[in-house]
């Protein structure tokens, strides 16, 4: 029970603080004191240590803060529509649907909305992720550095101190004595974990890759439409040409190749991209990708083992699957037909077209890796030239 | 061996005279640093003395603030403001000592007439308690809010003196001080004492 104290206080509490803290006043400094702080200039080195420091912590503040609102900035502007494709209107006639969902379309960053992201983020956004933990090393180990900047400036206040014998004591004895087992403890395990953070970075910089959705090894096309190909300096062929033929299919056999660490999933081929990007596509009316039913790819083959619609596949890091191209052909009024191959002629390499002719030398696909979706065009080994019966073709 | 240039040896001489004016220099600082940190540290132990109330405490608070300002004294441009630059980096030094010390509190135990209760105090004793009460309300003021408080009520200072010299805003200063009277008076009442106002006397 407390004590019952009704007495006043002796006057205003202002008055009274000003009162009492005079009564704390030590008085003069004595003696012993003047004579430490007279030995400073000669114990303590004159330095600015936090001059570092002061330089540092606003830009690592400044870029910190830079760096967070450009990745918010890229995550909410940087994104577009997606869903099932085909579920959009196509501008012109389409004999077909193009590319049947086959599967429930995957999330992607944004599942409410089905929104993917609209640049190929997801590299450099992987790299940032697996610099994380090297990046948090460092910011520890700084800190450490900081620590111990900071415990042997202090002392080296405490080796002035002339209460001690400071002659006697070996050297690093006064920051022994300012740092107490459990500091040390903690600073060991600090040092342990800034360990584990960077073998764990080194673990993950492995998985870091830019574009891993690439073209593959194999290309073949229908031999009843190809007209030839045109060889690059190297001796390979750059662009195989294909007749026109209003109305009708072109058939090509391509593959996909995962070159990173991680596996990935297609998840569509983005035709209206394609028919607004590629010069070939103003005369495609639609795409379809049918994916080999169990088979493996061995080159062109006549008998049709693509038979199964598309559907979102996984392809495993350094890993290639084949499919088949299939190009429904617009019937463009003023657009002659190629000019048709012989049957069983052999290819006419190097081909070289004398009439007009537009190529296709990307293929869009979306894919998602750690279930970041993205979109990129893969480029061709060789690009595909649809050859027209004349010069000058529009549609 | 090769001789040196004459270049090279005027490019020496020009070195040595170099250190020797760094030298120079610098033992004009510490003379000049040891003559104001000689002057001031009265001032700034008192003021150690009062934020910390611990003789022992302000003396090892001093010293450290005399080291820090040591090592910094060449980015103090203009000498004349030696006091104002060194009580605050005092100021500073007793804060952390304050904000180590909240951090490790030493818990004091109830004494045996606490424990019984209703002992009066003697008769002469009330100004003596008072002043306790005091201690233990200050105490357990924020840091920042005891060292406002002690500039103000010891150093006499007034707001726009006490912002400029522990560099914060006027506004931070009132605002710090209303609040540190306002928690001193709420823990004065909670320890049983009244504020007694010169017309109640």
């Amino acid at each position: 029970m407390k004590p019952e104290r009704k007495a006043p206080i002796g006057g205003r509490v202002e008055d009274e603080l000003r009162t009492w803290l005079r009564g704390r006043d030590a008085g003069p400094a004595p003696d012993r004191l003047r004579f430490r702080v007279g030995r400073v200039t000669r114990v303590a080195e004159q330095t600015a240590p936090r001059r570092i420091w002061a330089l540092l912590r606003p830009i690592a503040a400044v870029g910190g803060v830079v760096a967070v609102a450009v990745l918010v900035l890229l995550a909410a502007t940087l994104r577009g529509p997606a869903g099932p494709l085909a579920s959009g209107p196509i501008p012109t006639t389409s004999p077909s649907p193009t590319i049947p969902p086959g599967l429930p379309f995957p999330n992607g960053l944004w599942p409410r909305t089905g929104a993917v992201l609209a640049v190929p983020l997801d590299g450099p956004l992987l790299a940032v992720l697996t610099l994380v933990p090297l990046l948090l090393a460092v910011l520890l180990l700084a800190h450490l550095a900081k620590r111990s900047f900071s415990d042997a400036h202090r002392s080296v206040a405490d080796d002035s101190d002339a209460r001690r014998s400071v002659a006697d004591d070996p050297p690093g004895a006064g920051l022994r004595r300012m740092r107490s087992r459990r500091s040390s403890v903690l600073r060991m395990l600090g040092v342990l974990l800034a360990a584990a953070l960077i073998v764990v970075s080194w673990d993950l910089l492995q998985f870091t890759q830019i574009a891993p959705l690439q073209y593959g090894s194999g290309f073949g096309s229908d031999p009843t439409h190809t007209l030839g190909s045109r060889m690059s300096a190297g001796g390979g062929p750059e662009e195989t040409y294909m007749a026109f033929v209003p109305g009708g299919q072109l058939r090509l056999t391509l593959t996909l190749a995962n070159s990173g660490q991680l596996p990935l999933t297609v998840t569509s081929f983005d035709t209206q991209r394609f028919r607004v990007d590629q010069p070939a596509g103003a005369f495609v009316s639609s795409v379809e990708i049918l994916l080999p039913a169990g088979a493996t790819f061995s080159g062109w083959s006549p008998t049709d083992y693509h038979t199964e619609a598309f559907h979102p596949f996984e392809l495993q890091p350094q890993s290639e699957t084949e499919f088949a191209l299939v190009l429904h052909l617009k019937v463009c009024g003023s657009v002659a037909p190629g000019p048709t191959p012989a049957p069983d002629a052999a290819r006419n390499d190097p081909y070289l077209p004398t009439t007009g002719y537009v190529t296709i030398g990307e293929l869009p696909f979306r894919y998602s890796v750690l279930g970041v979706e993205r979109e990129i065009d893969v480029p061709l080994s060789e690009a595909i030239g649809l050859v027209f019966g004349s010069k000058a073709v529009t549609c | 061996m090769k001789a040196p240039r004459g270049d090279e040896r005027e490019k020496d001489g020009q070195g040595v005279a170099a250190d020797i004016a760094a030298e120079r220099g610098r033992v004009d600082a510490a003379a000049e640093f040891s003559r104001l940190a000689d002057r001031y540290l009265d001032t700034a132990y008192r003021l150690a003395s009062v934020i910390l109330g611990d003789p022992t405490e302000a003396e090892d608070a001093a010293h450290d603030a005399a080291v820090l300002a040591w090592r910094r004294f060449d980015t103090l441009r203009d000498r004349d403001r030696f006091e104002q630059w060194f009580c605050r980096i005092v100021v500073n030094v007793c804060r952390d000592r304050l904000r180590h010390r909240r951090r490790h509190p030493i818990v004091e135990l109830p004494s045996e007439d606490d424990e019984r209760g209703g002992l009066a105090a003697p008769e002469g004793a009330g100004q003596l308690l008072a002043r306790d009460a005091l201690d233990r309300a200050f105490v357990r003021l924020d840091p920042d809010h005891q060292i406002v408080v002690a500039l103000r009520f010891y150093r006499d200072l007034t707001v726009d003196d006490i912002a400029r010299r522990l560099e914060i805003p006027a506004g931070t200063v009132k605002s710090r001080l209303h609040q540190a009277i306002a928690r001193l008076r709420a823990e004065l009442e909670r320890q049983g004492w009244r504020e007694e106002f010169p017309d109640e006397a």
